[in-house]
């Protein structure tokens, strides 16, 4: 087949770069209603305060999940204002109706100016239990930050580290997946 | 040193044992740069001209162990060691081939937090800056650089407050120590998207009488006398009577310099992610001697007098835009800077110039992890006493009014150096898109027009006499590749 409006080398050199542009950024969207569903919680401690995960860290971990075979929905909820554990699960349990719970605790620390940037260092307790009262897989991650300005803080260090955490979390839920508890 | 440094990081790591897990960061820049036109891999000369492609290879590691833990949200006392380790130098990348004598231990410190009211204390060594040009790799507010002491740090969450005193004896006086004491400080003000500061250091150098490795002027030294090198030529042509021995002894003095920053910091507008403004005013530390040969004998010049006026002033400013969300982001930055010399009004020298440059950088994601970068730059150098650039391959070398002089205190035929670079090539992150995101693995090439003839790092023989074997090139443009890496973590 030959179509007419793309006789010219320009017009089907745009349509290759469009095919291979939808084509490179595509593929996680359609991943992401697969598999079991997870209910995703990222809480950050930040001193004395908790405040839930940016919208980017949401978006790497829901992509990262999906690739790992969880359908994750992101859960915020006052309940995950408790300080421990446990309590955040029990309320990630009573909140949300997935099978799974994915609980991300996380805290950002600051580690020096180092020539030019301020380094943090991101570290992640990551939870995955079933819904019902099974056996939780819990592991710790580190993600080192570097951050461009000294007014970013622990919430701009957490949404510099969603890529590297997602990743690190993926790892995790693929444990889980395997039985490894 | 060996044994210091040997002894600091033993301490580390025994410690380490009793605390938190350590924690490693680093830098590492890395490249491969085969240079057909005779460059040693380095497009231009400076990182006037943006840090890409005009800085060779760096290695740091810095370590933290945190002794006690930060519990964040209390008032339990915490404590941290870092110490850090640098250099330029990477095996197979440059000249030093990675030797570790190209490295240093450049920062160690202890912070402690919660031991004295709200303060956070730093003991050791004292790097601090309200922020950086990332696009030069210029920091011009900073303070305390070249201080070991203590630094307190006050952060109120509006108000930000760095005071500290040190001694900078050793890093600016690193072969002859005498004491230069740093007091300072600075004050950041955040008034939501906008940020002000402002801080100043001195440095004061005591008279030590006595001392040889003080501060000490000779007295009655012309200018011209001390720049030709021919001190003791003249001073014996007007004491011809007098012996050499006889020569006036130096008296010691004090210096007092100081350094006063300045930055102004808004964003989160729209595309503008964040601008920041640094400024800077520097009276420098005089220097201490020279050494001139005279009859085969050595003799020294002290010259605290004749090296005391000399000023930079350094105005620099890096806008983040993000022009198409996770598509394409521009950085655009200037720098200005000025040196001048209240002793020097005959000379060229680097304390009496000016110049100016801007340079812009987009990235353009093609997907998450493949990315187009593009660069240009434009800057021009002004020598403010005269020629300091050869523009051609038969330009004069020493000269007076662009005349070939032996006795000139002039060089080459042009005061202006101007430059343009563009550089260009494929980045992959694999930590998805961002101008700073890395590690990035890039090709990149990079073209360099100067006005100064084989204006880069090269070993070309550069000589008029007839008796030069490889001749002399005339080249305006410069062209490199380069496989290169940058990581942080």
């Amino acid at each position: 087949m030959q179509l007419p409006h793309l006789r010219s080398p320009a017009a089907r050199c745009a349509l290759s770069l469009a095919l291979l542009w939808s084509g490179l950024f595509g593929a996680d969207a359609l991943a992401s209603d697969k598999g079991d569903g997870a209910t995703l919680v990222v809480v950050l401690d930040a001193g004395d305060q908790q405040e839930f995960a940016s919208q980017r860290t949401y978006d790497a971990l829901v992509r990262e999940l999906a690739r790992r075979g969880f359908a994750a929905t992101p859960l915020e909820t006052d309940a995950m204002y408790e300080r421990t554990t446990a309590s955040r699960l029990d309320a990630a349990r009573a909140a949300g109706d997935s099978s799974n719970i994915v609980l991300v605790e996380t805290q950002a620390r600051f580690f020096a100016q180092i020539a030019g940037r301020y380094r943090w260092t991101v570290t992640a307790e990551v939870t995955i239990a079933p819904s019902d009262e099974g056996e939780p897989l819990v592991r710790t991650v580190e993600v080192p930050v570097f951050l461009l300005y000294d007014h970013e803080r622990e919430a701009e260090a957490l949404a510099e580290a969603s890529v590297m955490l997602a990743r690190k979390v993926g790892s995790v839920a693929r444990d889980y997946r395997d039985g490894e508890r | 040193m060996r044994r210091v440094a040997l002894g600091m990081f033993a301490m580390v790591w025994s410690s380490a044992a009793l605390a938190g897990a350590p924690d490693l960061a680093g830098y590492f820049r890395v490249a491969g740069r085969p240079d057909f036109q005779g460059g040693d891999g380095r497009l231009g000369y400076w990182n006037l001209y943006g840090r890409l492609l005009n800085e060779s290879s760096w290695a740091l590691i810095d370590l933290r162990v945190p002794i006690v833990e930060e519990n964040p949200g209390t008032d339990d006392p915490w404590t941290s060691v870092n110490a850090r380790v640098e250099g330029g130098s990477i095996g197979a990348s440059d000249a030093g081939n990675g030797r570790l004598g190209n490295l240093r231990l450049s920062q160690v410190y202890v912070k402690a937090g919660n031991v004295l009211g709200p303060i956070e204390w730093q003991f050791g060594t004292m790097e601090w800056y309200y922020g950086d040009l990332g696009l030069y790799d210029v920091r011009p507010a900073s303070l305390f650089n070249e201080s070991v002491g203590v630094l307190g740090k006050v952060d109120q969450g509006r108000v930000q407050a760095v005071f500290g005193v040190g001694d900078a004896g050793y890093t600016l006086r690193p072969d002859a120590y005498n004491p230069i004491v740093t007091p300072g400080g600075g004050v950041r003000l955040r008034l939501g998207k906008l940020e002000l500061g402002a801080g100043g250091q001195a440095y004061y150098e005591p008279k030590v009488a006595g001392k040889r490795t003080a501060l000490y002027s000779t007295p009655d030294v012309p200018y011209e006398d001390f720049v030709r090198g021919e001190v003791m030529l003249r001073w014996q042509e007007r004491n011809p009577s007098l012996d050499p021995s006889q020569f006036p002894d130096p008296l010691p003095r004090s210096a007092l310099s100081w350094k006063a920053v300045g930055y102004l910091g808004f964003g989160d507008a729209g595309p503008l992610v964040w601008t920041n403004v640094f400024a800077s005013v520097q009276r420098l530390h005089p220097e201490r001697v020279r050494t001139e040969t005279f009859g085969q004998q050595s003799y020294d010049v002290y010259v605290a007098d004749l090296t005391d006026e000399r000023t930079v002033v350094t105005i620099g400013q890096q806008t983040q835009l993000r022009l198409v969300p996770d598509r394409l982001d521009a950085v655009w930055s200037a720098l200005y800077g000025k040196h001048s010399d209240g002793d020097n009004g005959i000379a060229v020298s680097d304390d009496v110039r000016w110049y100016a440059s801007t340079l812009l950088r987009t990235q353009l994601y093609l997907t998450p992890t493949v990315h187009l970068l593009a660069e240009g730059s434009g800057a021009r150098e002004v020598s403010v006493n005269g020629n300091a650039f050869r523009d051609r391959a038969d330009s004069v070398f020493k000269s007076t009014n662009g005349l070939s002089d032996t006795r000139g205190l002039a060089f080459g035929d042009d005061d202006v150096r101007d430059t343009w670079q563009v550089k260009g090539g494929v980045v992959l992150n694999p930590l998805g898109p961002g101008v700073f995101a890395r590690p990035s693995l890039r090709v990149l090439y990079g073209g360099q027009w100067s006005s100064q003839n084989n204006a880069f790092g090269n070993a070309f023989v550069a000589s008029l006499d007839q008796n030069n074997q490889f001749g002399s090139v005339e080249r305006h443009w410069h062209h490199i590749v380069s496989f290169e890496t940058e990581v942080w973590f």
